[in-house]
């Protein structure tokens, strides 16, 4: 079906159909839509995708009956059930959640920094269906956990968040997707870091080979802020992971990391762009993945350098283990420069797992699949090792022992 | 006078370094300037090489009769300012050869000289290299790159016996050498001194000046020199510490 | 639009015993130029051909669209080097070549080679991507470049390296300085097909940026489709560093000469690819590069 027709007919259905300037902006998505081509070969949103999955796709949404549920508990954590992209509201002392509101639409597309033939952000803003907004208030510490929910068969999600992080404060915050259903979500988070904040955001994804994950997240960081995002994509089930970061003012940070595990006929899609638009900033964007079978993956990562951004250090590391002969992997690191007192760099590295580190470790007994395993296992250790979080800690091990035992 | 530093105060970033520092020295004399760590015993050597990181808050230093902050970092060099540094840095693809003849000609431009041909370059290095022990293997390597500490601090050594300077600065030669690097780096510098030269050596360690005499030397801490003598004060040093001029 | 051209046939064996040295010029005013060279290494041949080109100062822009074509069979050996310095502009970037070139090797034989390298100072606009396509078990494919951009010029430069064959090796240095308000881009794709068994490529891409306007980019892309493959790319965008330059100082260099010489040091691993002769030529194309620039 064209994607106009679409969406007039489920336009009742459709977040802030009813506002003026959201239909204009629309419109204009309408019509880039029109006119693309779908250069699946130039577009880095649609390179190793299937189009007529996502484009041409059976509009559903339901409302969902069950009021999702907000614990507060003594130790400043919260937790909270995203029921098809929708949350109870809340408010005390220390955070406020809502449901999105228009201003927010129309503040997100006015950004600039998610390329315009983003195909998947262009949906997502054209059928937004859902999307809540979270405002952590001024010098607090706390800690929030999402599990997102979809309920139905059949059902498309087009979820925006809004995360706001007030000046002085701090949050911890760990984001679950584990959908066992024959649907897509396709989420877009905004985060705005005030000055002198500090966001730790884990999201970790393990959906059945039917559930569709599409998640984009725009963060933008002020003075002295830090964002950190750890991705761990154990998915069955095809997820792109495109994250952008700004940082705008002085001083201030972006971590952006991933690790992806990928089997059968499996394909990932990831993306991280930083963009340095102030002076004494500091990037970091590494990604990691495992491909086995005959999956795939592409991760495209970019660092941008605007003349006034000096003293940047930008860092970018992509690695890819290839365990299969029919397994690929693409991966373009792209550095974009325009000030001249930085340092960055950037590797990447594609391969079979070591075969002189394998043998070494046959030498001393061990067969090659507990050699191999080992091995895949010090690949990723780093990123492991890091997470602070006991609890969590112990989740991310169980799901790489799973991955682990499909491994021969 | 052929070094006068006069009330000298330096900052960096906010932070004062050099705090109304005075020291004099003539031709021919040896100084070493003791302290511990952070008491601005670097920032004195840069001071006086011209590294452009510093803010000169007060003070004159005169240096062959020419006020040293009318001359930029080569000029310095070129009229016999030579500064061994802590830690040199590697300079990836720049050969010693044509990097060190270029040095010396552009000293013997300075001072009216002719300059030196290619051949009795090469000829020169190799006989000095092979007096300080220095492989003709590492004369083929790009500068620094590559070299453990003590071959950084030899090559050093070696560049200054090639350009002979007025006044060698040694910051903390010493440091990260064994003792038989040691021996070869101090010897070189002992077959160097000659009554028309001077030395500023910079140590933490009292070691270095059992291989170099120094005729004076000074305490300095947080910024100023706060004791001057002669070898005794080292003696000192190495018992109590710098503990009780602090 | 064809104009002229020359071909180079190395008979199977036949080490070519000297370097084969062509020289590009435009002169009249206004006008294009789009010669074609062709090069096949027979079995077991070897040929190093140079090309340097130069183009006096016009006010007008002028256009530099050759095609150049190299074939390695069997244990054939090419090695193909250019020295560009077409007029690239005044301060102002008024005026220069305009230099557009499709240049790509086919290792077609087992153990065939060919290996491209560049000195690109010159042209206002470069737009040249030398390629290989590694066809023959145990090819190798190289590229090594340097290009230095200055005032108003833009480069945009790199290489493709196709594995299709078993045990091939690509191996791709460049370095890009860029000074002035230039643009300076290395554009690359190293991929691995099926079928390309324990290939190996190698990929280091440095930039150097002296002075505050210009830009430097590097856009590689990297496919692997064979798992026994093995890709590493480095890659580092850093200012000309200070501490370098305090020390030559401090040996008496000016500091035009030690802005040169450490430029020189940086490029280093690509010059040394260069025939002898040729090589003297281009440390010196590249300290004038630099000339001016440095204040």
């Amino acid at each position: 079906m064209n994607i106009q027709d679409n969406y007039q007919k489920n336009k009742k259905n459709i977040f802030f159909s009813e506002n003026k300037n959201v239909e204009n902006h629309r419109k204009k998505l309408i019509s880039i839509f029109e006119n693309d081509k779908f250069d699946k070969k130039n577009n880095e949103s649609l390179k190793n995708t299937n189009l007529k999955n996502f484009f041409d796709f059976k509009y559903k949404y339901l409302v969902p009956e069950e009021k999702s549920v907000i614990n507060n508990h003594h130790d400043n954590s919260y937790s909270i059930v995203c029921v098809n992209g929708q949350c109870s509201s809340f408010k005390d002392d220390k955070i406020q959640i809502t449901k999105i509101i228009e201003g927010d639409y129309i503040d997100f597309s006015k950004n600039n920094t998610i390329e315009k033939n983003d195909h998947f952000v262009n949906l997502n803003s054209l059928f937004l269906n859902c999307g809540f907004k979270i405002i952590i208030k001024k010098n607090n510490n706390i800690k929030i956990k999402i599990s997102n929910i979809v309920t139905d068969d059949e059902l498309t999600i087009f979820q925006k968040n809004n995360f706001i992080c007030e000046e002085g404060s701090s949050l911890n915050l760990i984001e679950e997707y584990e959908n066992k259903n024959n649907s897509t979500s396709n989420i877009l988070n905004v985060i705005k870091l005030e000055k002198n904040t500090q966001l730790n955001h884990f999201l970790i994804q393990d959906n059945s080979p039917s559930h569709n994950l599409i998640i984009t997240s725009h963060s933008s960081c002020k003075k002295d802020s830090t964002y950190t995002q750890k991705v761990y994509n154990f998915s069955e089930g095809y997820v792109r992971n495109f994250h952008f970061s700004e940082l705008i003012e002085l001083n201030s940070e972006a971590d952006l990391q991933g690790i992806f595990f990928l089997k059968d006929n499996n394909t990932s899609n990831n993306k991280t762009f930083v963009k340095h638009l102030a002076e004494d900033c500091k990037s970091n964007q590494v990604y990691k993945g495992i491909l086995n079978d005959h999956s795939k993956a592409t991760y495209f990562s970019n660092t941008y350098v605007d003349q006034v951004a000096q003293k940047t250090e930008g860092y970018q590391l992509s690695k890819g283990i290839l365990l299969s002969d029919n397994a690929s992997y693409f991966s373009k690191p792209e550095l974009k420069i325009y000030a001249d007192d930085v340092k960055c760099s950037h590797g990447s590295t594609i391969g079979p797992i070591d075969e002189n580190a394998i043998f070494y470790l046959r030498s001393r007994g061990m067969s090659k699949i507990a050699a191999t395993k080992i091995l895949i296992s010090s690949f990723i250790n780093e990123e492991l090792s890091s997470i602070d979080d006991k609890q969590m800690s112990q989740i991310i091990q169980k799901k790489l022992v799973r991955y682990l035992s499909k491994v021969k | 006078m052929f070094l006068e530093i006069k009330d000298l105060s330096v900052k960096i970033e906010n932070k004062n370094i050099l705090k109304s520092l005075n020291l004099n020295i003539n031709k021919g004399e040896v100084h070493a300037i003791m302290g511990p760590n952070g008491s601005g015993k670097s920032t004195l050597a840069n001071v006086l090489a011209g590294k452009e990181d510093y803010e000169i808050l007060n003070g004159k230093i005169n240096f062959k009769d020419n006020d040293l902050f009318d001359l930029n970092i080569e000029e310095r060099a070129q009229e016999g300012m030579f500064l061994a540094f802590q830690y040199p840095v590697e300079i990836p693809g720049v050969n010693i050869t044509p990097f060190l003849h270029s040095a010396i000609n552009s000293k013997r431009k300075r001072m009216n000289e002719d300059e030196i041909d290619n051949l009795s370059f090469a000829k020169l290095l190799k006989s000095k290299a092979s007096d300080l022990g220095i492989n003709i293997d590492m004369l083929k390597r790009s500068v620094n790159v590559g070299f453990s500490g003590g071959e950084k601090k030899r090559y050093e050594i070696l560049q200054m016996s090639i350009l002979n300077p007025d006044l060698a600065i040694l910051d903390e030669t010493d440091s990260g050498l064994d003792i038989d690097a040691l021996k070869i780096v101090t010897d070189g510098v002992n077959k160097l001194k000659t009554k028309d030269n001077s030395f500023l050596i910079i140590t933490h360690y009292q070691k270095l000046l059992d291989y170099i005499k120094p005729d004076y030397v000074h305490v300095m801490v947080n910024g100023s020199i706060v004791k001057s003598g002669g070898s005794e004060i080292a003696a000192e040093i190495e018992k109590e510490g710098f503990q009780k001029f602090q | 639009m064809f104009t002229d051209g020359s071909f180079v046939y190395i008979p199977e064996g036949v080490k070519c015993p000297m370097e084969l040295s062509t020289y590009f010029r435009i002169n009249s005013e206004n006008t294009g130029q789009f010669e074609r060279t062709l090069i096949i290494a027979d079995k077991g041949s070897y040929v190093s051909y140079l090309e340097g080109c130069t183009a006096p100062k016009r006010d007008d822009n002028q256009l530099h669209a050759a095609n150049v074509e190299l074939i390695a069979l069997e244990d054939a050996e090419i090695k193909y080097s250019t020295v560009q310095n077409w007029y690239p502009g005044d301060e102002d970037g008024k005026g220069g070549i305009y230099n557009f070139v499709t240049k790509r090797g086919l290792c077609a034989g087992k153990n065939s080679k060919i290996s491209w390298t560049q000195v690109e100072t010159g042209s206002a606009i470069t737009w040249k991507y030398p390629s290989c396509i590694l066809k023959g078990d145990n090819s190798i494919g190289e590229f090594y470049s340097v290009a230095i951009t200055n005032n108003f010029q833009q480069a945009d430069t790199g290489t493709k390296m196709t594995h299709i064959g078993k045990n091939t090796k690509s191996k791709i240095i460049s370095k890009g300085i860029s000074l002035g308000k230039s643009q300076n881009t290395y554009r690359g794709e190293v991929s691995f097909l099926r079928k390309a068994e324990k290939a190996r490529n190698y990929t280091q891409c440095d930039s150097l940026l002296v002075g505050n306007q210009c830009g430097a980019h590097t856009v590689p892309y990297i496919d692997s489709k064979n798992n026994t493959a093995v890709i590493e790319h480095e890659a580092s965008t850093s200012k000309i560093n200070e501490d370098q330059l305090y020390y030559c100082r401090q040996r008496g260099l000016s500091h035009e000469e030690a802005v040169s010489l450490i430029v020189n040091g940086f490029c280093k691993q690509v010059l040394q690819e260069l025939p002898m002769e040729f090589a003297v030529e281009a440390q010196k194309l590249v300290s004038i590069s630099l000339e001016g620039s440095v204040g």
